[in-house]
């Protein structure tokens, strides 16, 4: 479906889905939204991009597999259940800084762990789609 | 003792590494890892003897019992001893035996895997840390059993060996946890500490019957013994360890360290005196019948196991000394034989007994070796062999009961073993030598350096058994029982009427060595060998098992979506069926509250009928797909309007993808056709008594008082311990987090099958 109008759509609309979907993220903990939805909505915007430019392009313009995708995205959320262990805490204790970033809001582990939900659902929709695309 | 272990698992890490730099001496290399572990039990034997055990206690679980302990008292230090001491030569046996194989990397680690497991079950001090050492022996067998994975032999002897091991394990298991929950704990040293502690128990019998089936299954006792023989398919030095120390040692040492805490159970003691026994003769005519050299040391493995447990089911002073003394010995010739066997093998390339002879002069070193094994397992004096054989016809006869059938059997099985060794250590040494496939000529040092010592060890131990193993066996059968005796070792007491049946056992063994081709020939014509036996019943078991599962997975498996659908949507709607009628209170169903309609619910709600309608009755695929879209769209409108703008919005994303999906797999579909009548009405039932029921279920739940403290736990609780405003969210990300880990996981590896489906399905049309 390579023509002139869905391609310059898509190079606009992607950047609008991406930023849209980290939005959800980032404000999830305190507003409608989250991983979840988040990623969700990414991957929507990165197949639409798939779809006008094919797979194999989009892969090698990211140089990721979807299936890399998802083990990114694990290992972010383990990583951030294992952080409180090194101080002595129980697992998946919620750690906090005391930083508040504009946009983003406050960070901590199960803003990490929701970072890795978003990347999981992200590569896991994208797993799909694209392998019934190719064919 | 933790350090030991991880270091025996740092081991089996490198040992491949170690293979790659140093082809030739790996084996030299890995022997340190027991040598030392040797000296350490050494070091430790002093404060052992004096009755002080070292308990090492990691804190782990202490919900379930389980803890990090270790121990190491006289019983854990014999064996310490014992499996360290022969794995030393084992390794360096393995590295000259194994001289050319491109495999003796991995087959060294799977070696210093075994150890370890076997190092770490007789060192445990809680009994679920047993049984995971336990386990890892089993897994690590089944490797070093089906070393040779080319040939299907090897294959199916390491899997019949793994499985019914394992299976034997998994009643251990049930037994362990019966235990813990009657006793109260897991700890070894407590257990030990009150052996009353299940004196009055009801369910003792029961745990007794568990623990003993782990227990016989490992130390291949009747009827479980079928796969020991068929281990043979092992390499030797497999075959040496596994039969003298390791493996079918650990049931033996599992009996004697939970002796003191089941002693008091009657079954304990009868079902161990009875199939000790029955293994014991049985073990001992098998091994007559057979005259391959390898199956022939595993059935008398098999008998000399069964005296053991049959020894430690007796339960006198003198009985559980005579198996610590009988275990030394028979750990001490059947290494030695084994190896011999394997040098034999290496060497000819055949191990038949009636065809080998004349071997003496070509490999005098593994004669020299193999004698001294034979004369120790034939009990002459001075061998240990002897000192062992004494005080077993001791035990057996000052059995309290059954003294004379016990005697008697015991006597026949020394006798037959005494025929066995006489052709082991003479007939295929001496006389003319035979024409064998390979020239026979000396194994290489590392094969003889381990049978000449341990054999010379069953000589000198015998000769000075009071100085070298009596302190030691003294101790370690203290630990079993509360000796009342110490133990008195040595070659002389007396002309007394255990001597004179030592003798007579010399003689008799003698005569059945020299009219053995007539047994064994009238055993040919019974052909006893062809009855069916548990082997036959293992052998008949597996597929049947395999055709169950096969059965129950075309049953479930239909591949057919709507009968899936089915079954979850039918055992759904019993199940809540069943429960409404033994407690549902449906009294209060009905519409109590005035609901509040307002225009724009009645337009969606209107709109998705139009959606279920429309998705019913139209012939096109895209139509019904769409139709569908805008129930899902009504449904996500209603979410919103009713508060939950997260629901909502997940439902809005998933219609869509839903919606690009169905696009994607349009054209790949098959012909959309209308459903034939039956097919309409037999989809139709479920579907109706599905919403029939979801339906009922709504208005009984909105006609309750909800009175869950859970919900106002969420929402006070959600911005004060986890600082977000947002419930749902803080729910999914941090109080029920681990439930989100799991779902993502779930998710990934979802996402890896349906890859590897669709790849494949593709890749073929």
């Amino acid at each position: 479906m390579r023509t002139v109008i869905f391609e310059t759509a898509i190079k606009l609309l992607l950047p609008l889905f991406i930023a849209f979907s980290l939005f959800l993220l980032f404000r999830g903990h305190n507003s409608p939204g989250g991983g979840f939805i988040g990623g969700l909505l990414a991957a929507i915007g990165l197949f639409l991009r798939a779809m006008v430019f094919g797979t194999k392009n989009t892969i090698a313009t990211y140089k990721i597999r979807p299936i890399g995708i998802i083990a990114i995205g694990l290992s972010v959320a383990l990583v951030s259940i294992l952080i409180p262990l090194f101080s002595g805490l129980p697992l998946m204790t919620g750690l906090w800084f005391d930083l508040t970033l504009p946009l983003i809001g406050k960070l901590g582990t199960p803003l990490m762990f929701d970072i890795g939900v978003y990347i999981v659902v992200i590569g896991v929709v994208l797993n799909i789609t694209f392998i019934l695309s190719n064919g | 003792m933790l350090l030991i272990i991880l270091i025996g698992l740092i081991a089996a890490a490198v040992a491949a590494t170690i293979h790659r730099i140093d082809n030739n001496r790996a084996g030299i290399w890995l022997s340190i890892l027991p040598l030392g572990i040797f000296i350490w039990g050494i070091a430790h034997l002093n404060s052992v003897l004096l009755n002080n055990s070292i308990i090492e206690v990691y804190p782990w679980v202490d919900s379930i019992c389980l803890s990090l302990t270790f121990m190491l008292d006289g019983l854990s230090l014999f064996f310490v001893l014992l499996v360290s001491g022969v794995g030393f030569f084992i390794f360096i046996y393995a590295n000259s035996y194994l001289h050319n194989d491109p495999n003796k990397g991995k087959f060294l680690t799977y070696l210093s895997l075994f150890m370890t497991a076997m190092l770490g079950i007789v060192m445990s001090g809680n009994l679920l840390i047993l049984f995971i050492f336990w386990e890892l022996t089993s897994l690590s067998s089944y490797l070093l059993i089906g070393f040779y994975s080319a040939e299907e032999e090897s294959r199916k002897s390491a899997l019949m060996a793994m499985l019914v091991t394992v299976s034997g394990g998994l009643f251990m298991l049930a037994g362990i946890i019966l235990l813990g929950i009657e006793a109260g704990t897991l700890e070894l040293d407590q257990l030990l500490a009150n052996p009353t502690l299940l004196l009055n128990n009801a369910k003792a019998p029961i745990i007794a019957v568990l623990i003993m089936i782990g227990a016989l299954t490992k130390s291949a006792q009747f009827p479980f013994h079928f796969w020991l023989p068929n281990a043979m398919a092992a390499p030797a030095p497999v075959s040496a360890y596994l039969h003298s120390t390791t493996m079918v040692k650990a049931g033996v040492f599992l009996l004697a360290r939970l002796s003191p805490v089941f002693v008091n159970v009657p079954i304990w003691q009868s079902v161990l005196v009875h199939i000790g026994g029955i293994t014991m003769v049985f073990g001992a005519l098998m091994a007559l019948m057979n005259t391959d050299m390898k199956k022939v040391l595993a059935y008398t493995t098999i008998s000399a196991l069964g005296i053991m447990v049959l020894l430690l089911g007796i339960g006198t002073t003198i009985s559980v000394q005579a198996a610590m003394v009988f275990l030394l010995a028979h750990a001490l010739y059947k290494g030695t034989l084994f190896m011999v066997t394997g040098n034999v093998d290496h060497e000819t390339g055949m191990r038949d007994l009636n065809l080998l002879s004349g071997l003496g002069k070509r490999m005098p070193y593994t004669f020299y070796a193999g004698a001294l094994a034979a004369l120790s397992m034939a009990g002459v004096i001075p061998f240990f062999g002897f000192v062992a054989k004494e005080i077993l016809y001791g035990a057996a006869f000052d059995t309290p009961l059954v003294s004379g059938i016990v005697g008697v059997a015991t006597f026949l099985t020394g006798v037959m073993f005494t025929a066995l060794a006489f052709e082991f250590g003479y007939k295929i040494f001496m006389g003319m030598q035979a024409e064998t496939p390979k020239h026979p000529h000396e194994a290489p040092f590392g094969m003889i350096l381990g049978p000449i010592v341990l054999a010379t060890f069953g000589l000198i131990g015998g000769i000075f058994s009071e100085q070298i193993a009596q302190p030691l066996l003294h101790q370690s059968s203290s630990v079993i029982l509360n000796v009342d005796k110490v133990l008195q070792l040595g070659l002389w007491h007396g002309f007394t009427l255990i001597f004179a049946l030592s003798l007579l056992t010399l003689l008799f063994g003698y005569g059945v060595f020299k009219v053995r081709q007539h047994i064994r020939a009238f055993s040919t014509k019974l052909s006893l060998s062809n009855l069916p036996g548990p082997e036959a019943l293992y052998f008949k078991s597996i597929p049947a098992l395999l055709q169950v599962a096969i059965k129950q997975t075309m049953f479930f498996q239909s591949g057919i979506l709507r009968n899936y659908l089915t079954t979850i949507v039918l055992t759904l709607v019993s199940l809540i069926v069943a429960i409404s009628i033994i407690g549902g209170d449906f009294s209060v169903i009905g519409l109590s509250k005035t609901i509040q309609v307002k225009w724009f619910e009645v337009v969606f709600i209107v709109l998705m009928i139009v959606g279920v309608v429309n998705t019913l009755t139209t012939t096109s695929r895209l139509t019904a797909i769409v139709s569908l879209g805008v129930v899902g769209y009504g449904t996500a409108a209603i979410f919103l309007y009713y508060g939950g703008p997260d629901v909502a919005m997940t439902q809005f994303l998933i219609e869509t993808l839903t919606i690009v999906l169905f696009v994607l797999v349009l054209n790949r579909l098959p012909k959309f056709v209308d459903m034939d009548k039956r097919l309409s009405k037999r989809i139709a039932f479920p579907s109706v008594i599905f919403g029939a029921t979801m339906s009922t279920i709504l208005l009984w739940v909105l006609s309750q008082q909800m009175n869950s403290p859970l919900k106002d736990y969420y929402s006070q609780s959600s911005y004060l311990l986890a600082k977000g405003k947002n419930v749902v969210n803080v729910i999914l990300v941090d109080f029920r987090g681990i439930d989100t880990l799991g779902e993502i996981t779930v998710l990934g590896i979802a996402a890896i099958g349906i890859y590897a489906l669709l790849k494949v399905k593709f890749s073929k049309s």
